[in-house]
Order: structure tokens, then C-alpha cells, then sequence
């Protein structure tokens, strides 16, 4: 059974339609990427499973539960978590209260069990760990991004735009760890303009255009599909 | 050096804080001048509103010009309070708090939604409209006119009159809202709401509820503002509505931000060296204000962020408990 089924959704801000009628299924322990361009209504579906945004129709199914609408802290609880576009750390806290606020419903015992479990994937913030979170470069940012989402314990986890002004190396090693955390067993919503690297560590991928889903297949038929190719990658996403 | 500073500060912590306490004690019996008296007990409750004003401004990084108008609510409910009932101190500082409170929820409610410039604007016709209902309500705040002969405070009974008494009063007052802020400041909700200054998207999606740790955070400040207020009817004995125009919104601000947005600390600092500075400049007749103005430019223009803008003290406090711990290990090995 799907973990995340989201069933003829439509969402809009006033009278544009950022999603009409959507449907979209992601299956327990999968990277699923949704691609499109600006405006196509990429970050509008992820702020609706987070009940950032309200859906005027439609279902939103969790593991068998209907959580359309419900508020976000609601959502946090049932193990879905947000990393947000850009990188949105907070730089005036230390790396460490940075990964403790990830943790913010779950118990100090809880938090501080998964912190081991996030330096042990990042290295790098521990040894950060008393900086302020400002001073880390892009992709230390990012890579706290990601640590802070664990640190909520995602069943589900919504990753928006991870590659975001980041160097292509940096991205590869990003993407490296996305895809170990996938394997410890979270399930992931990915979101981003980087297509094909996104495509090579995914499993299902969704392409939207104007709200809509215009077409969907595992990531690897995608990858070798001329349409997608041509409206998607460009000449310079040869990573 | 300011940097240099806070470390001295944090290192000499305790012996500092009971130099500063048995000095704040001796004070009035050292210097017995009623005018000096005076300017430190208005100092000290500058000290309040600077501090919960830095709850909104600081922590939650919503710059808000409306201060005053809960300061002059606090102020009208505690006098009103005592002119017309004759209850004592005790009541009309707990009916300025409450009143303070219940306003600062009915602005921030609708307001807090808000964010930014909007949030500002609004604070800032929300002090006028409170301003000039006071000053035309006539049948309950006597206009123009203000209310006069608002007693002395006198708490259950015994009533405080001269300056040392009403100096302790103010000292008492610092105190509790020292740690009302402090505690806000070191707590989960502290944490929240500074998440939520940094990056309330962020914050959010951890589950943090942002409207209601605003609101709650609007609120306490609102109250604390209003404590101030009542503290300065009785003190002075006569308030009227230009006590509590937009003018002292900005003073309060200009102390905060002078002190460094977001440190208790800084707003003591702020409160009492932009109180005293006036005074002090008080010789120069008509060139104080181009003086007190000139210096807040330097200010500006040296430290832009104020003087403890940019100084955490608990991270910092942090950083030199992990440079100490690394030194012993280097003893022992």
C-alpha cells in the first residue's frame, strides 16, 4: 500500500491553480521526485502534504489515514518533515540547536538518541557542532538541512530543492547521502529542478506542468525519455 | 573589544552580579541627592519596558513602535484603579497588568499575522489610536487635563513615600521582569520563537505553532510594559496623554536596539545609559539634543547591530567551557 496517496487534489492561491486535480502515490521505503518547471506546482504539493497550504478538494492519505488539511504539527507527529526550500537553517542557533529544534515534539531522550545517528551520517556538523550555523558553508547548510529533518524521525521525508545554488560535486555528495538515508528506511518526497540527478537516485518520478500531472513512470524510463530530456535537462546538467 | 568585554563579563559573572547587587542596594544611601535618586528609579523602569519590549523586537524580530501605548494603558488602569476606588497598590498593579494583556491580545491576534513593515505600521497606529482616545475620552481619562494627586503606592496598607522606598519598588519590579524574560529566554518557547525570527517557514514545518507562541510572546511584553505603567502613575502621581505618545514608543526601541537586539543584558545597558545621558547633558541647555542625537549616530555608524547586537552569551559561554575543558585535557595528558 502506498505510504502518501494524494487523491485528485487541487489547491489554489485566489484564482490561479497551482494544482488541479492531482494524483500521486509514493510507496513505503521509495524516492519518488517530482519535476517540472518554475510555477509547475512542485513546492505547492509538498506544502499541502505539510499542511502548510490548505487543498480546496481532494484527499490526502497518509499510511491509511486522512490527514487532508490537518494542521502541521499535526503532520510532524504522524513522521512527515519538511526540509524547505533553500536551505532555511536557523543562523543565529549553534549546528546542535539547530538539530534539537528538528526535534522539538519528540522527548530530550528521543533527540538525543538520533543526534548520534545524525553525526554518524554527517561527520562534518559535529565537528561544527558549537558553531553558529550561519558561518557553515552552502553545503555544510545543506547537509544540516537534512540532519535537522532526521532529527524529527521522518517517516516520510519532503526534501525541497536540495540542490539549491550548490556546486556540482557538492550536489553529487548530497544526493549520496539522500540516498542513505532512503536506505536506513525513510521514505522520500524529492522536489527538484536538477532533474537528471535527481532521476538517477529515484525510484517513481512525476512530471507536473502548470498544476497538473502530465506524465509518470519509474525514474529510469524518464531518464530515457526524449520529451523529458528535451524539456527537462538542457545542455548543462551534464553531472 | 565588545567581544572582549562580554568574555570579561561572563568570566567575572557571579563576583559581578553581587557587586551590581550590593551597589543597586547601597545606592540611594550613598548618593541621598533626591535627583539622582529619581533618575535611577527611571532608569529602572525604563529597564522593564526596554526588556519586555526586546521580548517582541529582539527575540521575535518584529520591530514594534506601539510600546507605549501599553505602558499608558497600564498607566490609566492603575490610576484609574486608585483615583476612583481607592483600592490599594496591589489591585491597581494586577488591573494595569490584566488590562495591558487583555490589549496586547486584541492587537495581536488580527496583527501578529502580520509581518515585517505591516506589523510595524500597525504597532505604530495602534499607540495613536490608544493616544488620542485618551485624549478625548473625557468622562473617564480627563483628557488634556490627565489625572492628578494618584497617591503614593501602598501595598496592603503600608504605603511607600519617599524616593528610597519607591527606589526599592522599581528594583523589585527590574527583578521580576528580569526573570520573567530571562526564563522566556532559556526555555522551549524561547527557543521557538527565536526559530521562528530566524525562519518561521523552518519553524513551522519542525511543528512549531507560530501564531501561538506570538501571540503568547506579544502578550507577556504587553504585560510587562503595562506593570511599568502602573509603576509610573503612582510614582509620578500625575500622567496625561503625551506621556505616552509614539515619541516614548521610540525611545524604547532606541534603548533596545542601543543595548543589542535579543540580550537581556544589552537592555539594561540601553535603558540606563540612554536615561542618564540626557540628564547628564542637561548643562548644554539647547545643544543636548544635537549632542544626544549626534551620539546615537556614531553609534550607528561604529556598531550598527548595538552594543550587545551580536554577543550570544550562552554560546559564547558554550565556546569558553569547551576551550577550558580542552586545556585540562591538555594538563593531564
Amino acid at each position: 500500500m502506498a505510504l502518501l496517496k494524494l487523491e485528485n487534489v487541487s489547491v489554489s492561491y485566489g484564482k490561479i491553480k497551482a494544482l488541479d486535480n492531482i494524483n500521486l502515490e509514493i510507496g513505503e521505503g521509495r524516492i519518488v521526485t517530482l519535476i517540472g518547471a518554475n510555477g509547475a506546482g512542485k513546492s505547492t504539493a509538498m506544502r499541502t502534504v505539510m499542511g502548510l497550504k490548505h487543498c480546496d478538494g481532494g484527499k490526502v492519505w497518509f499510511d491509511g489515514l486522512d490527514i487532508t488539511n490537518k494542521d502541521t504539527g499535526y503532520m510532524v507527529k504522524q513522521g512527515i518533515i519538511l526540509s524547505p526550500e533553500g536551505r532555511q537553517i536557523f543562523p543565529g542557533f549553534t549546528v546542535r540547536d539547530n538539530l534539537f529544534m528538528g526535534a522539538y515534539l519528540k522527548t530530550k531522550e528521543e533527540a538525543a538518541e538520533t543526534i548520534d545517528m545524525v553525526y554518524e551520517l554527517f561527520p562534518k556538523l559535529k565537528a561544527r557542532e558549537k558553531q553558529t550555523a550561519g558561518t557553515l558553508s552552502g553545503g555544510e547548510q545543506q547537509m544540516l538541512a537534512l540532519g535537522r529533518a532526521i532529527m524529527g524521525r521522518p517517516r516520510l521525508l519532503l526534501l525541497d530543492e536540495p540542490s539549491l545554488g550548490l556546486a556540482p560535486l557538492i550536489i553529487l555528495e548530497i544526493f549520496e547521502e539522500i540516498k542513505k538515508i532512503n536506505e536506513m528506511g525513510t521514505t522520500i518526497l524529492l522536489v527538484e529542478q536538477n532533474a537528471k540527478v535527481a532521476l538517477k537516485v529515484s525510484d517513481m518520478a512525476y512530471v507536473l506542468e502548470t498544476g497538473k500531472v502530465v506524465l509518470h513512470d519509474t525514474a529510469q524510463a524518464l531518464l530515457n525519455s526524449d520529451k523529458v530530456q528535451k524539456a527537462y535537462f538542457g545542455g548543462f546538467a551534464e553531472g | 573589544m565588545i567581544d572582549k568585554f562580554s568574555e570579561f563579563l561572563l568570566v567575572h559573572k557571579k563576583l559581578l552580579l553581587c557587586l551590581t547587587l550590593a551597589l543597586t542596594a547601597v545606592f540611594p544611601f550613598v548618593f541621598t541627592s533626591q535627583y539622582v535618586i529619581r533618575i535611577a528609579t527611571i532608569a529602572l523602569m525604563y529597564v522593564v519596558l526596554t526588556l519586555s519590549l526586546n521580548l517582541i523586537s529582539g527575540m521575535m524580530g518584529q520591530v514594534s513602535f506601539g510600546h507605549s501605548a501599553f505602558f499608558g494603558i497600564g498607566a490609566y488602569a492603575a490610576a484609574l484603579t486608585v483615583t476612583r476606588t481607592g483600592l490599594g497598590a496591589e489591585v491597581s498593579f494586577l488591573a494595569a497588568i490584566l488590562l495591558a494583556g487583555v490589549f496586547g491580545a486584541l492587537l495581536g491576534l488580527p496583527v501578529l499575522r502580520l509581518k515585517g513593515y505591516y506589523f510595524t505600521i500597525v504597532t505604530m497606529v495602534f499607540c495613536e489610536i490608544i493616544r488620542i482616545v485618551e485624549l478625548n475620552w473625557m468622562s473617564v481619562t480627563r483628557g488634556p487635563l490627565g489625572i492628578m494627586a494618584i497617591g503614593k503606592p501602598s501595598f496592603f496598607g503600608f504605603t511607600l513615600r519617599s524616593q528610597t522606598q519607591l527606589y526599592f519598588l522599581a528594583v523589585i519590579l527590574v527583578a521580576v521582569a528580569y526573570l520573567v524574560v530571562h526564563n522566556i529566554m532559556n526555555s522551549r518557547i524561547g527557543n521557538a520563537i527565536m526559530a521562528i525570527r530566524d525562519d518561521e517557514l523552518a519553524a513551522s514545518s519542525m511543528g512549531i505553532n507560530v501564531f501561538k507562541y506570538k501571540v503568547m510572546v506579544f502578550v507577556i511584553a504587553s504585560m510587562l510594559a503595562g506593570l511599568a505603567g502602573a509603576f509610573y502613575a503612582q510614582y509620578t502621581g500625575y500622567i496625561d496623554p503625551t506621556n505616552f505618545s509614539s515619541v516614548k514608543s521610540n525611545e524604547m526601541l532606541l534603548m533596545v536596539i542601543f543595548g543589542g537586539l535579543g540580550n537581556a543584558f544589552g537592555s539594561f545597558v540601553g535603558a540606563i545609559v540612554l536615561t542618564i545621558i540626557p540628564e547628564l547633558l542637561r548643562g548644554l541647555s539647547i545643544y543636548r539634543q544635537l549632542i544626544y542625537g549626534g551620539l546615537l549616530v556614531l553609534l550607528m555608524m561604529v556598531r550598527p547591530q548595538g552594543l550587545f547586537g551580536s554577543v550570544n552569551f550562552k554560546y559564547l559561554g558554550q565556546r569558553m567551557g569547551m576551550g577550558a575543558k580542552e586545556q585540562k585535557g591538555g594538563e593531564t595528558k
